[in-house]
């Protein structure tokens, strides 16, 4: 599913962000990407969603190669994983609804059929009757939701969430956590960069620790 | 195929409520683009009119050869058969001197006067209207003749029209240079327009890009406003110049009139307007495209 050989990134005039790192995981897993700020969670994330290009090694996603995937590809490359980003990346000129449909809007899919799944993924999420409330109207929690309801639209097989509990309080942060164990034991591989290393004693997941861009044993 | 009109039909949308959603913006970036292609536009009209005028009045160009005074029946056979030969020439009849000084009589109402001339001052005549149409081949036609025997001179009435032909070529120049010069001002103003329109909606092209969107899928609204931002410009444009074409056509047509010459003051026609419509569509794409590729 995941696959990073001997991964080098580096910025034009930065030091090496990620030192050759290399780990692997496989379909259905649930793993935590854990690390300070600064390890390189968000490279690593960026490298698997191709925002990023590795600068060396090898990046194997669902069996393509980010380092090698031509500009084109990587549209259809995206439409296969779920993103929850740190900044929630919410359009507050659209509705919930509307903003949750974009992956489905984008990826040309029939408007009655996307209507339908975007209201399963926003009842799935606990959302349901908000769909026409302006996101900028919602609490950071149901922000976070929206961006869930967003990202699992499309009805990806890896779902990628960087550091989706950090600015959310210990008993929403819950409710997050446990729709990520739903969506795994429905089948979906789960990756969560996060530095609150608490989350993995109360969900219970593999660990990939990196520090100073770093695979650390 | 219906994913494909889908993912258009979005952008249309789209780009709609673009238009809506910064009205003052819309209808002034509009108005600029209007009144440049106003210049080009009402160039295109007072060249074409003349143009029309000139055919019209050079419709039936005559070549007319004056005998000397002393030709006489003979000489005049000659001449003609000489005109029957000539493949450049469509028709032509000849004017006796006789003839001649009698339709000047009539024509002047002078007879008394004309009468008290001792001889008839006036020449045998040809009048002959020419196959060939460009004034190039007119003269050249017109230089052999001179060379005729008994031929005094030959005079060509087209001179006029050439002059207001070479002028209204000299102004459908600058009215070329006019179009290209304003063309690239409506490419800088929709280029600028959509690269406004990029930055602001940087956030929105960035998390279309992170959900799977295509370039084109992303750049496609903004093709559709410059493509819709061209026409309704050239639209108002068009509607402007009809309006003025209205309103001058009965001061214009009277001075035509004064002139002698026929016609009417005409707009766009439909195939001109249409070719109008279809070329700011197509700068507002590429001002569009290129306004959209620089980020």
């Amino acid at each position: 599913m995941i696959e990073f050989a001997g991964v080098v990134k580096r910025y034009p005039g930065s030091p090496e962000v990620l030192k050759g790192i290399t780990f692997t995981i496989p379909a259905g897993e649930f793993a935590y990407l854990l690390g300070p700020s600064g390890a390189g969670k968000s490279t690593v994330m960026r490298l698997i969603a191709a925002i990023e290009r590795p600068t060396s090694g090898t990046v194997l996603v669902h069996r393509q190669d980010i380092g090698t995937l031509p500009e084109r590809g990587v549209p259809f490359l995206r439409r296969q994983l779920g993103l929850v980003l740190q900044d929630h990346r919410l359009l507050f000129d659209r509705s919930v609804f509307h903003n949750v449909m974009l992956p489905l809007q984008v990826s040309g899919s029939p408007r009655r059929e996307s209507e339908r799944r975007v209201r399963a993924a926003l009842d799935k999420v606990g959302l349901q009757g908000r769909e026409n409330t302006n996101p900028i109207a919602l609490s950071g929690g149901e922000q976070q939701r929206v961006c869930l309801a967003r990202a699992i639209v499309n009805r990806p097989s890896l779902l990628l969430a960087d550091e989706p509990t950090a600015s959310l309080d210990t008993a929403v942060a819950g409710q997050i956590m446990e729709m990520f164990r739903d969506f795994h034991r429905a089948g979906v591989t789960v990756l969560v960069a996060t530095h609150d290393e608490t989350l993995i004693d109360r969900y219970p997941g593999r660990s990939l620790r990196l520090s100073g861009g770093e695979i650390a044993p | 195929m219906m994913q494909w009109l889908g993912a258009h039909a979005d952008a249309i949308g789209h780009t709609l409520r673009q238009f809506g959603r910064r009205p003052v913006t819309t209808i002034l970036s509009l108005t600029v683009i209007t009144i440049g292609l106003l210049f080009p536009i009402a160039g295109y009209i007072l060249v074409s009119n003349v143009r029309a005028i000139v055919e019209r009045a050079g419709t039936d160009p005559q070549i007319t050869v004056f005998l000397t005074a002393d030709a006489g029946a003979a000489d005049r056979g000659e001449i003609e058969r000489r005109l029957r030969r000539e493949p450049r020439i469509q028709e032509f009849r000849f004017i006796g001197k006789e003839a001649a000084l009698a339709e000047l009589q009539t024509r002047t109402g002078s007879s008394d006067l004309l009468a008290g001339l001792s001889a008839n001052p006036l020449p045998d005549t040809f009048i002959i209207t020419p196959k060939v149409r460009t004034s190039a081949e007119q003269s050249a036609m017109a230089d052999s003749m001179r060379n005729w025997p008994k031929v005094a001179d030959v005079d060509m009435d087209a001179a006029w029209t050439d002059r207001l032909r070479m002028l209204a070529s000299t102004a459908e120049w600058t009215v070329i240079g006019m179009t290209v010069v304003l063309g690239f001002a409506m490419l800088a103003i929709t280029f600028n327009t959509i690269r406004l329109q990029v930055l602001t909606r940087a956030r929105e092209s960035t998390v279309l890009s992170l959900f799977g969107a295509t370039r084109a899928y992303i750049r496609r609204p903004f093709l559709y406003f410059g493509a819709l931002q061209g026409v309704l410009s050239a639209l108002f444009a068009w509607l402007v110049a009809a309006l003025a074409v209205w309103w001058l056509e009965p001061r214009v047509g009277s001075l035509i009139e004064a002139y002698g010459l026929a016609g009417k003051l005409t707009s766009l026609r439909l195939s001109e307007g249409l070719v109008l419509l279809g070329l700011s569509a197509m700068v507002g794409v590429l001002g569009a495209w290129l306004g959209s590729t620089e980020r």
